[in-house]
């Protein structure tokens, strides 16, 4: 009942003028970033960042989470209407959603989605709500130990997800690490990697790395691959005329399976810190393919296909949210933006702000509820004006983006040489694509780089630096036992499979 | 040849992991605080994790072994197309039929787009102070379109001019960033233009 009451009050400051405006502003931005061709909604969520710091928090995190809300459903429509998966979680949708419109069932492969969108934003709003106090409480519980560990797996997730490669991924995290103790430590008072240089005494930001890494490196990979995208939307198709259509009550009521399997993949996956929305869109689409009634058809036009990958990719905003507000450990790439944003704010999302700024995290809670309503709308009335951004070539497109970050670089601090910080990690970033370095554990790594020190340093001052502590206290020890399955379990697993699997490479016969 | 090539990046990091290592051996605990870990103990840890592990993909590579976990990824992708339930996410993913999607890091670079870009990029960072914001982004935006190949003779200046001039008003205006004006005529260009646009 509290809760509600909480909630109810979270919803009245939402539809306050100000924030209903910056939330349908949010809402239009993401669903444009989803869409554009060369953005992403983690890049969009990047570039909006600074212009968050003149705001109050509460409108700042109304504004992301708009925009995160309404970035899981933009690129829905452009992968369904012309084979272009505006986001990569969108990938899934091509096998059932275009083909639907190659059958000429766009209308109703779009209203599919958005239905799908609908039922899995807002039944994991509610999970999240109600998960949230609970986890909360019980975080309440740890220490730093505990903390440590939970940071750990944060971590771990990330380097576990981070791609093909592991080693990338954990020398990706060990430079963000790195590059977060830049400066003079916070223990100590002691310089540290700075070199006697000025800019690198106060450290590096954390938003210089993600603007530069994301944003112009992003630019810059797709400037040297000659930009790809341009060039692919077949004329015909464009020239159709579009609108979504709702499936009937009795359609989606036998799909109902395909709804909760979708939802609750999404949840789940959302809930494991690194996750998010991609992964999401994947495990589903392969669960419902597994175990769905109908999932043999999946990839010739099922709308099963759609209502699992959609209504996971939406639904993982809710669990992506919770680790963050509960712990401060974010569950995917938009979520660890949004922790930036509170950092920026000076609040560090954890337990402890469910006592002390408990309206804020409620604001939060409603403005994900009521942004999955607006983006349901804006998804059903800017299909036409949403497929004409594609008309924008990808070089224009880029060019403004560098200036945004290049705007964001000096409302951060109004510092020159932070321009020259963000060049450099663009060009970091590009070459970490180039060479199949993950980003995302580069960001984390930066973001949770001085929460990670601090803590494991207080450990050690607090035991005697008895680095067993770790393993001596449950619960420290299992989320650390947790971590390094999730860090060697597809090592152990490629061992097993290669003794398994005969040389040839012929079926296993176990 | 082609082996020492592919540990290049590894090689790289491996030095500079070695040189950040060095430039901490000075730092220490003020007044050398007997038991406490010290400034350098956090940094230091995660050098030497990292070079553990540039070491261990040099040789990795150096020996020619493919690597494990794209091994493994491509092995649960023929076991999942071969109809086995190997069940991990990895597998999931494969379970989906294939499809042509973005861009593969091993494409052929433009480096006749990329390398004009970076140049323009640094060009931008380097000269926004002295020029300002308004002219440097007209320009910038206008050559950087034209180097990404969107080439109309019409809409490349005049898309920069009023995306410049729509931006120098947000930013300025709304959101109250503090831009840089430019020294000399480019300072007056810009005071000339806040005023026009009623920005104090």
């Amino acid at each position: 009942m509290e809760t509600l009451a909480h909630l109810m009050q979270g919803v009245l400051t939402v539809f306050a003028p100000v924030n209903l405006l910056v939330m349908v502003i949010g809402l239009v931005l993401g669903m444009l970033v989803a869409v554009l061709p060369g953005l992403t909604l983690v890049m969009g969520v990047v570039l909006a960042l600074p212009f968050t710091y003149q705001m109050g928090v509460g409108p700042a995190l109304i504004l992301l989470t708009a925009m995160y809300v309404s970035g899981t459903y933009g690129g829905a429509i452009t992968a369904i209407l012309f084979r272009i998966p505006g986001e990569p979680m969108d990938v899934p949708l091509l096998w059932d959603g275009y083909e639907m419109t190659r059958q000429g069932l766009a209308a109703k492969a779009l209203g599919y989605s958005l239905i799908a969108a609908f039922v899995g934003g807002i039944a994991s709003a509610v999970l999240m709500v109600a998960m949230a106090k609970p986890v909360a409480d019980i975080a309440l519980k740890f220490s730093s130990p505990e903390f440590f560990a939970v940071i750990v797996f944060g971590l771990s997730s990330v380097v576990s997800l981070g791609g093909k490669s592991m080693i990338n991924a954990l020398i990706s995290l060990c430079m963000g690490l790195l590059i977060a103790s830049v400066g003079v430590d916070s223990m100590y008072g002691q310089e540290r990697l700075a070199f006697g240089q000025p800019f690198l005494l106060d450290g590096i930001e954390f938003l210089l790395v993600m603007v530069g890494a994301y944003g112009i490196g992003e630019v810059l990979t797709r400037l040297g691959a000659g930009y790809p995208a341009d060039a692919v939307i077949d004329p015909a198709t464009k020239t159709k005329r579009f609108e979504t259509a709702f499936p009937r009550w009795s359609e989606i009521y036998s799909k109902r399976g395909s709804f909760v399997r979708g939802t609750t993949a999404g949840v789940v996956v959302g809930l494991v810190p690194g996750a998010g929305a991609t992964v999401s869109s994947f495990v589903a689409y392969g669960l419902e393919r597994q175990y769905g009634k109908n999932g043999s058809a999946l990839g010739t036009g099922a709308p099963e296909g759609i209502i699992a990958a959609k209504s996971a990719a939406t639904a993982s905003v809710g669990g992506a949210l919770v680790p963050l507000l509960t712990m401060g450990i974010p569950g995917s790439g938009a979520t660890a933006i949004i922790l930036a944003a509170f950092l920026l704010h000076g609040i560090q999302p954890g337990p402890q702000v469910f006592v002390s700024s408990s309206a804020l995290i409620y604001t939060v809670f409603a403005s994900v509820f009521i942004s999955v309503i607006g983006m349901c709308i804006l998804g059903y009335f800017a299909i036409k004006p949403l497929t004409k951004v594609l008309d924008a070539p990808e070089a224009v497109v880029s060019a403004f983006v560098v200036m945004f970050c290049f705007v964001g670089a000096f409302a951060a601090r109004n510092n020159m040489s932070d321009l020259y910080v963000i060049a450099a990690f663009g060009l970091i970033g590009f070459l970490f694509e180039r060479f199949k370095f993950p980003i995302a554990p580069l960001v984390l790594g930066t973001i949770l780089g001085p929460l990670a020190e601090d803590n494991f340093m207080t450990t050690m001052v607090s035991f005697s630096n008895d680095w067993t502590i770790f393993f001596t206290r449950p619960i420290s020890l299992t989320i650390l036992v947790i971590a390094a399955i999730g860090v060697f379990y597809p090592a152990i697993r490629a061992t097993t499979l290669k003794r398994r699997v005969p040389s040839d490479g012929g079926p296993s016969s176990s | 040849m082609i082996r020492i090539r592919r540990t290049a990046p590894y090689l790289v990091l491996l030095g500079f992991s070695g040189f950040l290592l060095w430039s901490l051996s000075g730092v220490a605990a003020p007044g050398g605080a007997p038991g406490a870990l010290g400034p350098a103990f956090w940094p230091r840890a995660i050098l030497i994790v990292m070079m553990l592990l540039c070491t261990y993909e040099i040789l990795k590579r150096l020996a020619g072994a493919k690597d494990q976990f794209t091994g493994f990824i491509a092995r649960q992708e023929e076991a999942a197309k071969r109809g086995e339930e190997v069940g991990s996410v990895a597998t999931l993913m494969a379970s989906a039929p294939s499809v042509d999607v973005g861009t593969e890091q091993n494409e052929p670079l433009f480096l006749g787009k990329l390398l004009p870009g970076i140049g323009l990029i640094a060009l931008y960072a380097m000269g926004i102070q002295t020029v300002g914001f308004f002219v440097s982004s007209t320009v910038f935006l206008s050559v950087f379109a034209a180097i990404g190949g969107a080439r109309h003779r019409l809409w490349n200046p005049v898309v920069s001019v009023i995306g410049s001039l729509l931006f120098f008003f947000v930013f300025t205006k709304i959101a109250y960033i503090s831009l840089p004006l430019g020294t000399g005529i480019f300072k007056e260009i810009s005071l000339a233009l806040m005023q026009i646009m009623g920005v104090k």
